[in-house]
């Protein structure tokens, strides 16, 4: 009983009626660019009544008739007033001009100027691209996966790698998605650098808790990365340099107000200067790497309640080689890289009704190809890994109050997988790949969400259903949400419940994003995963320019998968991967504090989490827990920015930032004990090596050192005439020459230690017009 | 064709010019471990032989001192759970107790030591599988002949091991790879690409066979067609064990391997171990055991 009352409560909320109330309805656009704005906040001054603006900007609010004053704001903007008598529904746009006197940094969290209010500012973190973009950063590459790693509850792999661990859990229980689309792989030059072209990107948001109802798929997090739609007013475009790669976007209307495009390419040119050296040295052998990434983006507005977008993103990674001599030829090459594109359809049915229908693709690809002749001898060897997703989704934000509103979609996938095919011919063999091993599965899943904004309490309640089905089997979960938050004059609690699965798993020995690790799909034998998280957090308002943010968490984690011992991933051409997993559980708990000022000439964030993160397998250290690879005990960062004052048209600011972390962990054989030799095997030539067994007491059982490094940035714009700029940063990674250990390995009876960044200067240079 | 195949060296391929590029550096480091010395217990059950036990402390891994045999231990041996005898202690940290193991008997082993917890294990020695060999002389004039040989695994969960050696004289030689065998049912844990070998690949130190898919069959080995040899003696050794010892081999092996890798990209292997706050093992085999001629 009590379950249906839930259900009823979840999916079918009770409706109440009122009289004369309308609709106010429309959109909150940026003045300059047309491009939509994404939780601005649309608030009636007279009712205290508000609402935010959804993922196109789209608002909706049902209030009394009568006299009215609508103003609409968010932040780094100036905010816009409307008075008005409300008769009947009505459609108010709103276009914010940005504001010369407000320097909005990083993560927002006023209340009434964020999506989400029912989440905390630690739960959910919008970061805002102008704080990204003045951060020191290694040569010369700014980059979103590696910033958020300097926001609390969020660990880096390995130091200077795209891949990050949310409270927790694994690199793959992150959910990134780029204008809705899930990216699989989401780093170039082997987890370096991340795809994410920032010139491109028009907002981020990160939840590490308190997940809606309408995200689902990985257990941690979700980043949620919108691209930019396209200048409607005018063309413009950036043109960035830095010793790794160069950067052009362009942006244009089609059609003014109406519509416009939006398109970048980068591309890396440390292989330019190798090819330069082997072509003066005359060389045979001929090696080189790059990567390049495209992402264009169009939008129509076809009339006042339909608007279209089409978005493609394509990068990719080469490695080559070859070689030609007398010996014979000898070529080998390597490429993988992401492919996505998603057609979406706003639809506004009724003032109150808003809809988006997508469909998309993305597919991941790496081969492998190497060729060798010599003496007559041909032989070839290639392999392949592919993922394709194909997905049709439909979500729909009805607003039928001012303090409720309810988003439901579905979303269906179709997966294709053909992990490590392998093709060898030669003279002796020829085996090609068999037909039906490629894999397919189907993911469904529905949602709802009620929300509830009453200004003393927001909350979102809400449910998600998937069924995911591979061969005969199928899983099906009810994944309940809820968070909730309670306002008061000065400070605000609140509290989250998220359930969440996942039935994607990433096969990965290095955890840096390599290419070869392998995304895979749950099989009849290795079911999904799951998590529980609670959160509770408190949150100060803004006191003395300054917010204070603590939150406690603790997450349950099921059917988590791992490598077996001994498993080297690459070295299998075994598509059966779920014979080389295990399955067991996690639990991660910790505490979180972030204080951050966001306004004036000074501004920063200053963060600390204290964490656990543990495993436990039955087929590892004898099904006791151990501490997770990533389980690191403190970690301590520090962000700040001053700006100079602005003189003749030529602004100046100065970053620095520190990150101060309990190492990650290892597992190196610790201990040496006397072995069993195997009878018959005694006084035989290779004895010795049965004789002496290296082990170590549990899993990680070593902690690296401290990791930590300062950096320094150095920030000049110049702006000339009335639309260019041009802007010099000047970064140094690493400022005293700490050698962190990347990784640690055997030489001979010599344990050493490898460290990738020393200090490292760099300067970039960006043109925008 | 070998370096076109084997990832690594793609790997390292990619991976070095990463290296230069971003100058890294590269330093000898010593890992400090506090070390507790613990108890080690080697004793494996077999019906051919009388009960042996080897008892010692285990080491930090950069100690170069032998190890340190353990004496005065008092060491129980269980049958079935009924006191059976305690083993003899011949001060070098061996212990005996004459007595052969039964073929499908539990036994329990209880080792008490001043200063170490005491700690029990247990194992269960296998029934007695039957096993046959075979050989069919290929070609006589030559001295060609062809080994067979038939498990007949019965049904439920067995594990059973290969490994070989050959003798010259007084000379011993182990062989630690195996390149020309290959059956549907051997486990390739230890399975590592050589693209010269007869099927692509070969087997590192033993050859694990694992009944899991073939539970209740036949299941066959069959060995390359070979010439007689007059210098050495081939001695194949067919050994089932118990659950604790098949995963002790098994991590063995997989350790020994990961420590023989140029690369850093397995995942690690703790040796497995059934002796509680202690290391070793305590478990139990069958073996069976073929001189690989023809006889005239």
């Amino acid at each position: 009983m009590k379950i249906k009352i839930l259900l009823l409560f979840l999916y079918f909320p009770i409706l109440l009626f009122s009289q004369s109330k309308k609709t106010i309805s429309g959109f909150v656009t940026d003045a300059h660019t047309g491009e939509s704005l994404i939780g601005a906040s649309v608030f009636d001054l007279s009712l205290t009544k508000g609402i935010t603006t959804n993922e196109y900007g789209f608002y909706s609010i049902t209030i009394e008739t009568g006299n009215r004053i609508l103003q609409s704001s968010y932040v780094g903007y100036n905010s816009e007033s409307r008075k008005l008598i409300l008769q009947n529904d009505t459609v108010i746009n709103f276009s914010l001009g940005s504001s010369l006197l407000l320097k909005e940094v990083d993560i927002v969290r006023h209340r009434s100027e964020v999506s989400n209010p029912e989440l905390s500012g630690l739960t959910k973190q919008q970061l805002n691209l102008p704080f990204l973009n003045s951060m020191p950063v290694i040569l010369g590459e700014r980059d979103l996966l590696k910033t958020i790693q300097y926001l609390p509850g969020i660990k880096s792999g390995k130091e200077n790698t795209t891949n990050f661990n949310v409270r927790g859990g694994d690199g793959d229980q992150n959910l990134i998605l780029l204008d809705g689309v899930p990216v699989y792989n989401v780093s170039h030059l082997m987890g370096f650098f991340s795809i994410f072209n920032n010139d491109a990107i028009k907002h981020a948001s990160l939840y590490k808790g308190g997940i809606p109802a309408r995200y689902g798929g990985r257990l941690s997090s979700v980043l949620d990365v919108a691209m930019k739609e396209g200048n409607l007013k005018r063309d413009g475009g950036v043109f960035s340099i830095s010793p790794i790669s160069a950067r052009i976007s362009f942006e244009s209307p089609i059609k003014i107000d109406t519509s416009a495009f939006i398109v970048s390419y980068r591309r890396s040119f440390i292989d330019l200067p190798m090819r330069l050296i082997q072509a003066m040295n005359g060389e045979d052998f001929k090696y080189g790497y790059f990567f390049h990434d495209f992402n264009g983006k169009a939008n129509w507005k076809l009339n006042e309640n339909n608007r279209i977008y089409l978005s493609f993103y394509f990068g990719k990674d080469k490695s080559y080689s070859r070689r030609d001599d007398k010996l014979g030829e000898n070529k080998w090459e390597y490429y993988w890289g992401n492919l996505t594109s998603v057609f979406r359809w706003n639809k506004i049915f009724t003032n109150n009704l808003f809809a988006n229908f997508s469909a998309y693709y993305s597919q991941f690809n790496h081969t492998q190809k190497s060729e060798y002749k010599t003496n007559g001898i041909d032989s070839r060897y290639n392999t392949n890994s592919n993922l394709k997703d194909l997905s049709l989704s439909s979500d729909f934000d009805y607003f039928p109050f001012s303090n409720y509103s309810i988003k439901f979609g579905a979303k269906i996938s179709l997966f294709e997988f053909s992990p490590n095919i392998s093709q060898v011919r030669n003279s002796n063999i020829e085996i090609l790949p068999e037909v039906s091993i490629d894999r397919q599965s189907i993911n469904s899943a529905i949602y709802i969400e009620n929300i509830f904004q009453t200004g003393k309490f927001d909350f979102n309640i809400g449910s998600r259903f998937s069924c995911y089905n591979v061969n005969k089997k199928t899983y099906l979960s009810l994944q309940p949400r809820a968070s909730l938050k309670y306002n008061a004059e000065k400070f605000s609690t609140s509290a989250t419940y998220t359930e969440m699965d996942q039935f994607m798993h990433l096969l990965s020995n290095s955890g840096m994003g390599m290419p070869t690790d392998l995304w895979v799909a749950s099989t009849e034998k290795i079911g999904p995963q799951k998590a529980r998280q609670i959160s509770l957090g408190i949150s100060s308002m803004k006191y003395k320019k300054l917010s204070f943010d603590l939150e406690g968490y603790y997450k349950w984690m099921f059917d988590v998968i791992q490598l077996k011992e001994g498993t080297m991933f690459t070295n299998t051409n075994n598509y059966t991967w779920d014979d080389y997993v295990v399955t067991g559980r996690g639990r991660a708990y910790g505490l979180e504090f972030m204080t951050q000022k966001t306004e004036g000439k000074y501004t920063g964030i200053f963060s600390y989490t204290l964490s656990w993160s543990e495993r436990k397998f039955a087929e590892i250290n004898a099904s006791r827990w151990f501490p997770f690879k990533y389980d690191r005990r403190h970690d301590f960062s520090f962000l700040a920015e001053y700006h100079f004052p602005e003189k003749y048209l030529r602004k100046k600011s100065i970053s620095i930032a520190f990150t101060l972390q309990s190492g990650n962990n290892l597992s190196i054989p610790d201990t040496k004990h006397k072995g069993f030799v195997p009878e018959g095997l005694e006084g035989g030539s290779s004895v010795e090596k049965w004789k002496e067994r290296q082990t170590f007491n549990e899993p990680n059982n070593f902690k690296m050192p401290t990791f930590h490094h300062l950096d320094i940035g150095y920030n000049i714009e110049q702006k000339r005439y009335k639309r260019n700029s041009i802007t010099w940063s000047f970064s140094i990674y690493n400022v005293y020459n700490r050698m962190n250990p990347w990784y640690y390995y055997d030489e001979g009876e010599k344990v050493k230690q490898f460290s990738m960044f020393p200090f490292i200067p760099s300067v970039s240079f960006t043109y925008r017009w | 064709m070998k370096e076109i195949i084997k990832l690594p060296a793609w790997f390292l391929f990619v991976l070095f010019p990463l290296i230069s590029l971003f100058l890294s550096c590269r330093n000898d480091v010593e890992l400090s471990f506090t070390h507790e010395p613990k108890l080690c217990l080697n004793c494996i059950l077999n019906p051919d032989s009388i009960i042996k036990a080897d008892l010692s402390l285990s080491q930090a891994i950069g100690d170069a001192e032998n190890f340190i045999p353990v004496v005065g231990a008092k060491i129980e041996l269980y049958e079935n759970n009924i006191f059976y005898g305690a083993l003899s202690d011949n001060e070098t940290g061996n212990y005996s107790i004459k007595y052969h193991p039964q073929y499908g008997v539990e036994y329990k082993i209880r080792v008490e030591k001043d200063g170490h917890p005491t700690f029990e294990a247990t194992t269960k020695v296998p029934n007695k599988t039957r096993i046959e060999s075979t050989i069919e002389i290929t070609d006589p004039k030559e001295e060609l002949f062809k080994r067979t040989v038939d498990i007949f695994d019965p049904k439920g969960k067995n594990q059973y091991w290969l490994y070989s050696y050959s003798i010259n004289g007084t000379q011993k030689n182990i062989s630690t790879l195996y390149a020309n065998l290959y059956e549907p049912f051997f486990d390739d844990f230890n399975k590592k690409q050589e693209t010269e070998s007869k099927y692509g690949f070969q087997y590192h130190y033993m050859i694990r066979i694992n009944d899991d898919k073939f539970d209740g069959n036949i299941l066959q080995i069959n060995n390359p067609v070979q010439r007689k040899s007059t210098i050495y003696t081939d001695v194949h050794i067919y050994m089932e064990v118990d659950i604790h010892y098949d995963k002790h081999l098994k991590t063995s092996i997989q350790a020994l391997m990961l420590k023989e890798e140029e690369i850093p990209m397995s995942e690690p292997v703790q040796i497995y171990s059934n002796i509680n706050n202690g290391y070793g093992i305590f478990g139990s085999c069958v073996m069976f055991t073929i001189i690989n001629y023809p006889t005239k």
